[in-house]
Parts: C-alpha cells; structure tokens; sequence
C-alpha cells in the first residue's frame, strides 16, 4: 500500500468526499451527510472494513468491546445496552463474524460505520499520507467487488 | 428461613423444578415469559453458577462463542440474539459488557437454554445438577422471601412461573 497520497491522488469522486469528510471537525456528523451518495455509502463500507481489521485484527477480542464503550462514552451516547451491543456486532461482523450484524437495521448500521470511520480513519491520529492509502485500498475492494462477473 | 425451603432434601421450588426441567429438555423454554421475578432470579443465579464452572473470567471469547453458537442452534426457534447472549455470560464471569436493555423474556430465555447448554456441556449427573439448582435457590432465598412478604396472601405455588 503506498503511503505517499495527496488528496488528489484519490482515484474516485466518492474517495475524496470520505478524505473531505474524515479533516472536518465532526468527521461522523459529516459523514452521515453522504448517505445520498451510493457509491460513497459503498465506498464508506470499504472503508469501514479496511480501517476495523487494520485496528483489531489479531488482537484480543474483549478489546472490541472496550473501544465501543470508549467510543460511546466519548460520544455522550449510552454505552451500556442495545447501541453497544449493535457497534460490536457492526465491527465483529468484519472481524469473521457476519451472522452478529444480520438483525441490525441498515440505518442504524450506515450511523454507527460513520462513527467507527470517523474515530479509526481520521486525522492526527492517522496521517493524511496513510488516510490516503486506506481510501485507495477500499476503493480498490470496492472495484474488485463490483466488478460484473465475466 | 424462608417456609418454601423446608429441610426437605432436594429442589424446593417451582422454579428450580423448572430449570431442572429444561436442563433435561423435558419443558419448553418460551414459558420463560410468564415467569415471576422470583422464579427469573433462580435462573440468573443457577445460569450464573454454570457459566463460572465451564468458563473462567479470561476464558477465550471463541470458547464462549462456541457454547452460544451451539446452544442457539439446538434451539433455533427461540431466536435468542447471539450478542446478548454471549454478553450475559462475559457479565456473570464479572466483565463489563452491555447487557442492558435485554427484555425480560429475551434475558430469561437465555439463561435457561444457555444454562441447559452448560449442563450439557459440563456433563453434570442428576444429583450435581440437583445441587446446582439448590444452590441457585439457596443464594435466591432472600429475593424469594421478599416477594413473599410483598405478597403475603400468596401461596408458595405463586412463586412458580405460572
């Protein structure tokens, strides 16, 4: 993966709409704005998928858990219930367990991938060099998924 | 003591006779919902008891997935959410994990299948499973006579699940 992007070096329209959204200062709220936008919603669902294995895979699973609650509490949302429960599953279901996430309302799942994409994919905490990357590597997922079957 | 717990050797109550029941898959789980509270506080108790004989609290979570996963799918029908599930017991081996916002029947359901499960699982005998369920009712006394005080024209019959 090359870690030498600009924002330009984005490939697609959609891809600079996530970089454009992860600098802003509320990256989840700005992200939620691009529901319109099919192909960003994918693209954001790539990206979602890149940046949770890149953050959890091959560590300790309670580790899920402690980020959601973490995340929530940094959110003011209520971290003790249903929401939490539906943030782990929404990760877990990348991490090799899809069937937690089957129940849980496409809404719902489209706001909680912005607030986990908008934690784990922004910056400072990660450059804008690696941000780039991640975009690229969902976009190409995002091509090799949509790709017609010959 | 409580008169439902009379020096009687064995289960003493409905609700232990219950879960001894659905351990043996001699009852259906969906009754769990018109369950008293004093009969659901049995069941968290002994499903609590069983969930710290098989696991410990550092057990690993695919080991404990394992159990859920096999528990709901001998039990298809009852539809218990897996997350919730697994939570429930990460909560009774003391971690912190969102376990509220489980409804009542969801929650006791899950205890009695999921204890059936660990039963199972533990390869308990009839007289460890027997003393599992006193125990449960033992620790749950307090509760127990609680509710009868509340409800002091009720009879013992009254703490059963119907």
């Amino acid at each position: 993966m090359g870690q030498s992007g600009t924002l330009d070096n984005t490939a697609t329209a959609a891809g600079r709409l996530l970089l454009e959204s992860l600098g802003e200062e509320s990256p989840a709220r700005s992200l939620s704005r691009r529901h319109d936008s099919p192909r960003t919603v994918r693209l954001l669902r790539e990206l979602f998928t890149v940046a949770v294995r890149r953050s959890f895979v091959g560590r300790d699973p309670r580790d899920v858990t402690a980020y959601v609650r973490d995340l929530l509490e940094y959110q003011s949302l209520p971290a003790g219930g249903q929401l939490a429960r539906e943030a782990e599953a929404v990760i877990r279901s990348v991490l090799g367990e899809p069937e937690l996430a089957y129940g849980i309302p496409d809404l719902r799942r489209f706001e909680l991938i912005c607030h986990i994409v908008g934690d784990l994919a922004r910056p400072p905490g990660v450059p804008t060099a690696e941000l780039v990357a991640l975009v690229h590597q969902a976009e190409w997922r995002l091509a090799r998924f949509d790709r017609p079957e010959s | 003591m409580s008169p439902i717990f009379s020096p009687v050797h064995g289960i003493h109550t409905a609700a232990g006779r219950y879960l001894r029941r659905v351990a043996y898959e001699d009852a259906p789980p969906a009754r769990s919902g018109e369950a008293t509270s004093a009969a659901r506080h049995v069941w968290q108790i002994a499903f609590g008891l069983a969930v710290r004989r098989r696991f410990e609290p550092d057990s690993p979570l695919a080991e404990i997935r394992r159990t859920v996963t096999a528990v709901l799918q001998h039990h298809a029908a009852a539809a218990l959410p897996a997350l919730a599930a697994e939570m429930l017991i990460r909560d009774a081996l003391g971690e912190t994990v969102p376990v509220d916002e489980i409804d009542d029947a969801v929650r006791s359901g899950a205890h009695l299948l999921l204890f059936a499960g660990l039963v199972e699982e533990l390869a308990m005998t009839d007289g460890e499973l027997e003393g599992l369920v006193m125990e449960a009712e033992e620790l749950a006394v307090e509760v127990i006579a609680e509710a009868v005080r509340d409800q002091p024209a009720a009879s013992a019959a009254s703490l059963s699940f119907t």
